[in-house]
Order: C-alpha cells, then sequence, then structure tokens
C-alpha cells in the first residue's frame, strides 16, 4: 500500500482516518498492525479490501493495482485477497461446507471441485467432520477456523485478518495463532495481521507496524523494533510492567536492554563489581521474541556512585543502558 | 335434537357455508402470493436503497418508503378498498366477488408486507455483507445468496403475519360484495339474525388463522439455523 489516505465527512468537519500509510508486507511473512481504537485499524482494513474506498494512495498486490480497478475487474481482484473478521462472519442459513464453498460458488466451480477442496480446506483448518453442520453449532473458535478456511477457498496472495482473535479466550487465541503461524508455509502467502493485542504480535510476527492516528509512526522486523530502549513499540512489546512499585526505591533509575546471548550472561551483577556498588534490580521484563531472547531491566543505583558511569560500564558489556529520570515513568 | 344438529340442519348453512369457506380460501391465497411476489422485492428494494445501503439511492427511497409505503399504510382498509374499486373494475373487470376482493387486499397487504421483509433485512449483520462483498459478490450475489437467505426466518414470520392480516381484512371485503365468510357472517349472520351462522362463521376464521400460524412458525423453525 502507497501513501492510503482516507477522509470522512462527519457533519461538517473532514476526519482524517489513514493519513498517507504506506507499507509492503512480503510474501512468505507475517506482518502485524497494532494501534489502539481509534488509530484507523479498521478503516485500514476496509481501504485494503477496497470495502472502502481510499480518498487517495494505492493498494498493489503483484504489481496489480486494485484502487483502480473498477466492477468486475475489482470483483476479480478481490479474490487476491482473503478476509478473516473477528466474529467469523459465517452465514448461519449455510451449513459450514457451503460457507467454505461460498467464494467458489461465486466463481462458478463445479460442485464435484468445490466439495474436493472444501474438505481439503476444513481438513487444513481442522475441522475435516465440521462440513455438515452450521456455524450456531461451532464454538467461536471453530467458527474462526472456518473464517480462515472460507478466506483460503480462492488460493488467495494476501491474507488479512482484522482483529481475528479479540473475541477469543486465551487458549482459544493460542490455538488459533498457531494454525495462522502454520500457513506461513503456504505457498506465497503474505499474512497481515491487525490487531490491538501485543501477545498476537509476540506471538506470529515477522514484523510490526505502528499505527496512531492514521499514520505508521514505527516499523520494522520484530528483532529490531523491540532492540531500542526509546521505540514505542519496544516499549509495548517488552514493557517494565506500569504496576512496578517503584516510589519506595531510592537511587536513581538506570534502564539496561540486552538481547540474543547477552541476555543469557549476568551484565548487572558484572556491572555491580566493575563500579563497586551494589546495583538493585527493581523490575524487568525478559521475552522470547521472533527466536531471540530480550531481556529489559530497570535498575536502581544507590546515591553516592555516579550512574552515568554506570551506564557506561553497562554499554562496554554490549548492552544498551541509559538513565531514566523518575518524571518520565507512567 | 341437539344444538350442533339444529345448526348442521340448517339449509342456508349447508348451501352457503362450502362455497363461503371456497372464496375466502381462494381470496386469501390469491392475495397472500401476489403480496409475497410484490411485496418482497419492493421490501429488498426499500432496504438497499436507503442510506448505506448496497445501492443507496435516495431519491427513489422516499419516493417508495415515504409516499407509497406510508401512504397506503395509512389509509384504512375499510376506505381504500371503496376507493379502489373504480381501479378493481379496469383490472378484473369487475368489482364484484371474490376476485375482486383480492385487488384490494393485495394492494393493502404490499406495503405492510414490504415494511416487515425491510425489519427482517435490517437484522442481518452489517459483517455478512461486508464479507459477501470482500469475498467478490456482485450486488445481486449479494442480495439473492446472502441478503434473503440469511433474513428468512424473519422472512417467513413476517409472511405469516401478513396472511394472517389478510384473512381479517378478506372478512372486511365480504361486507361490500367481496364474497367469502365475511359476507356470509354479515347476511345470513347479521342481518338474518341468525346467531348460529355467526358463531360458526367466526369458529372457522379462528380456526383458518390457527393453522396458518402454526404452519408458518413450523416454516420458519425449518429455515432458521441460528
Amino acid at each position: 500500500m502507497t501513501d492510503l489516505t482516507k477522509v470522512y465527512r462527519q457533519g461538517k468537519r473532514d476526519v482524517r482516518a489513514l493519513d498517507g500509510v504506506t507499507l509492503t508486507v512480503p510474501a512468505g511473512s507475517i506482518h502485524g498492525i497494532i494501534g489502539h481504537s481509534g488509530a484507523g485499524k479498521s478503516t485500514l482494513v476496509r481501504c485494503l479490501t477496497l470495502l472502502d474506498h481510499p480518498t487517495s494512495g494505492t493498494v498493489e498486490i503483484n504489481g496489480v493495482d486494485l484502487t483502480a480497478a473498477r466492477a468486475d475487474a475489482l470483483r476479480t481482484a478481490r479474490r487476491r485477497i482473503g478476509l478473516v473478521f473477528q466474529q467469523a462472519n459465517l452465514f448461519d442459513s449455510r451449513t459450514i461446507a457451503d460457507n467454505v464453498g461460498y467464494p467458489l460458488e461465486l466463481i462458478g466451480t463445479p460442485k464435484a471441485q468445490r466439495e474436493a477442496k472444501v474438505q481439503e480446506l476444513l481438513e487444513l483448518v481442522g475441522l475435516p467432520d465440521s462440513g455438515p453442520a452450521y456455524p450456531a453449532q461451532l464454538s467461536g473458535g471453530m467458527r474462526q477456523r472456518v473464517g480462515i478456511a472460507r478466506a483460503l477457498a480462492t488460493d488467495p496472495d494476501v491474507l488479512l485478518f482484522d482483529e481475528p482473535t479479540s473475541a477469543l479466550d486465551p487458549k482459544t487465541t493460542d490455538e488459533i495463532l498457531d494454525l495462522i503461524l502454520s500457513l506461513k508455509g503456504l505457498g506465497d502467502l503474505a499474512v497481515l495481521v491487525i490487531t490491538h493485542e501485543m501477545h498476537v504480535v509476540k506471538k506470529i510476527c515477522d514484523s510490526v507496524s505502528l499505527l496512531d492516528g492514521g499514520r505508521i509512526v514505527e516499523s520494522g522486523p520484530l528483532v529490531e523494533v523491540v532492540d531500542s530502549l526509546d521505540g514505542r513499540l519496544a516499549e509495548a512489546l517488552l514493557g517494565i510492567p506500569p504496576h512496578a512499585p517503584l516510589d519506595a526505591v531510592g537511587g536513581t533509575f538506570v534502564d539496561v536492554l540486552s538481547s540474543g546471548e547477552r541476555a543469557a550472561m549476568p551484565v548487572v551483577a558484572h556491572t555491580s563489581t566493575l563500579v563497586g556498588a551494589e546495583l538493585n534490580i527493581v523490575a524487568g521484563s525478559v521475552e522470547h521474541l521472533a527466536g531471540t531472547t530480550f531481556s529489559h531491566l530497570r535498575i536502581s543505583v544507590p546515591d553516592g556512585t555516579d550512574p552515568q558511569h554506570v551506564v557506561d560500564v553497562l554499554r562496554q558489556q554490549g548492552a544498551d543502558a541509559k538513565l531514566t529520570e523518575r518524571g518520565d515513568l507512567r | 335434537m341437539t344444538l350442533l344438529d339444529t345448526w348442521f340442519s340448517n339449509p342456508a348453512l349447508q348451501k352457503a357455508l362450502p362455497p363461503a369457506i371456497w372464496e375466502t380460501l381462494i381470496m386469501v391465497s390469491i392475495s397472500s402470493l401476489a403480496t409475497v411476489l410484490i411485496g418482497l422485492p419492493l421490501g429488498v428494494i426499500l432496504f438497499i436503497t436507503d442510506k448505506g445501503g448496497l445501492g443507496e439511492n435516495r431519491p427513489l427511497n422516499v419516493v417508495l418508503s415515504s409516499i407509497v409505503v406510508n401512504i397506503t399504510r395509512s389509509i384504512p382498509y375499510a376506505i381504500l378498498m371503496l376507493a379502489l374499486i373504480p381501479f378493481t373494475r379496469w383490472i378484473v373487470g369487475t368489482s364484484l366477488g371474490p376476485m375482486a376482493a383480492t385487488v384490494s387486499l393485495s394492494i393493502a397487504a404490499i406495503p405492510f408486507f414490504a415494511r416487515l421483509v425491510e425489519t427482517a433485512l435490517r437484522d442481518v449483520h452489517s459483517g455478512k455483507l461486508d464479507a459477501a462483498h470482500a469475498m467478490g459478490s456482485t450486488k445481486w450475489q449479494s442480495v439473492t445468496k446472502v441478503l434473503i437467505p440469511e433474513a428468512m426466518p424473519g422472512i417467513v414470520a413476517g409472511i405469516t403475519t401478513t396472511v394472517v392480516t389478510i384473512i381479517g381484512y378478506s372478512a372486511m371485503a365480504g361486507l361490500i360484495g367481496g364474497g367469502g365468510l365475511g359476507r356470509l357472517a354479515y347476511n345470513y349472520g347479521f342481518q338474518r339474525f341468525s346467531l348460529d351462522i355467526m358463531v360458526i362463521t367466526v369458529i372457522i376464521i379462528v380456526v383458518i388463522v390457527q393453522l396458518v400460524q402454526a404452519l408458518g412458525d413450523w416454516i420458519s423453525r425449518r429455515v432458521d439455523h441460528r
């Protein structure tokens, strides 16, 4: 997508829901777009699928410009995108098999061929026996699996998930995320997941973008955006728990970030010895993301020791470190 | 002789009742069929031409909704059927008999049913139409393969309500020469003070309404997979 902009008229005001969004998702990878309510996520989904036409900008799939397509060409182009909704949006009047077969029915695929494809897809999502059932007989997680099967029916190039797990419980969420992860192996599928759940990004995404106020304010491979003490995505994905009781702790705070093999080494203890002061770990978070371990610790430097010296010593050992003002802590 | 024997040996009843029932059934069936055939598309058009609909068309929606449907619905049936006499004569060649009554019955019931259809369609979650749209459905496919099937339980319930309403109106149509059970009750029961004919007519109409309602409920359950 290039410079995607959507302006809604609301009464007498213009509301800029998307403001020049540019993003490329390579085939064979999973990209997450994360943002709070009102950041423009829903508008982005509607513009990407051309349910709403963007005010300006283009959406291209393998070099084909969807935004330029009209009527028939647009309907054909839409089949290149499989869309999975938060609430699955299955058709209650149709059986599961007929739901999954719907996109094929639209293009007049012969019945026998359709049935074979539907069965193949139901097996892929782990519901081989659910074909004759109706959506109301299935649990939320199963309905979402059917939604995924349906989105895959036309062998799309792009699979777009709109808050796929927001209506599910934690266990079902993990099962659906495992399923999405397993789809990565399916040919040249580019997967785009739009969500407000950090957990989803941590678990399945190769790269991630932060959407705020209709703009992409940060973007990059997961391992790169997390490896920073300043970024908002790093803060969101590897943040110090906000409820850590820091008011009662004395001294000056220093934040330390180390990744990879260094995350497993006793960097703080070593620094303690080098500066000759007892450094106290007051809060921290350690995560295993995209195959790499990240450790983000907040330590307290006792009064009488120069915190800038501590920062320097930490940096010498390959960790990233910075002074953290108490006033900056939320 | 019991009361029932007296009633069933009443020659007026024996001769007049069977054709009256037949006329009522004919009247109700034809006008119900016409109402569904015209009211269903009208209801769909009301829904899709409305603001934010699949084929938004404000002028058409205003004409159909505010003018055609609302005005027809606000005229009491007793007045509508009299006002339509010239039109009925032009359509079926006469203003008397059950066939003539079907014209005013249909015209009164079509807007009523169209509104029920519109409400049933409005109950279909907009996400389903988005899904249909995103999968590359044409508008026609969205309407015929998704919108109408998803609204079917509500539409069937609407048909049941409409048929029951038509049965009620058909008795009124009997008063001005429409025939059927309405005329039987009026001519014999009221004008000739035959209480037995009045009672039996009422019972038969109640039974017909109950059967229609039960059948409608049964079909509605069969098509409802929610």
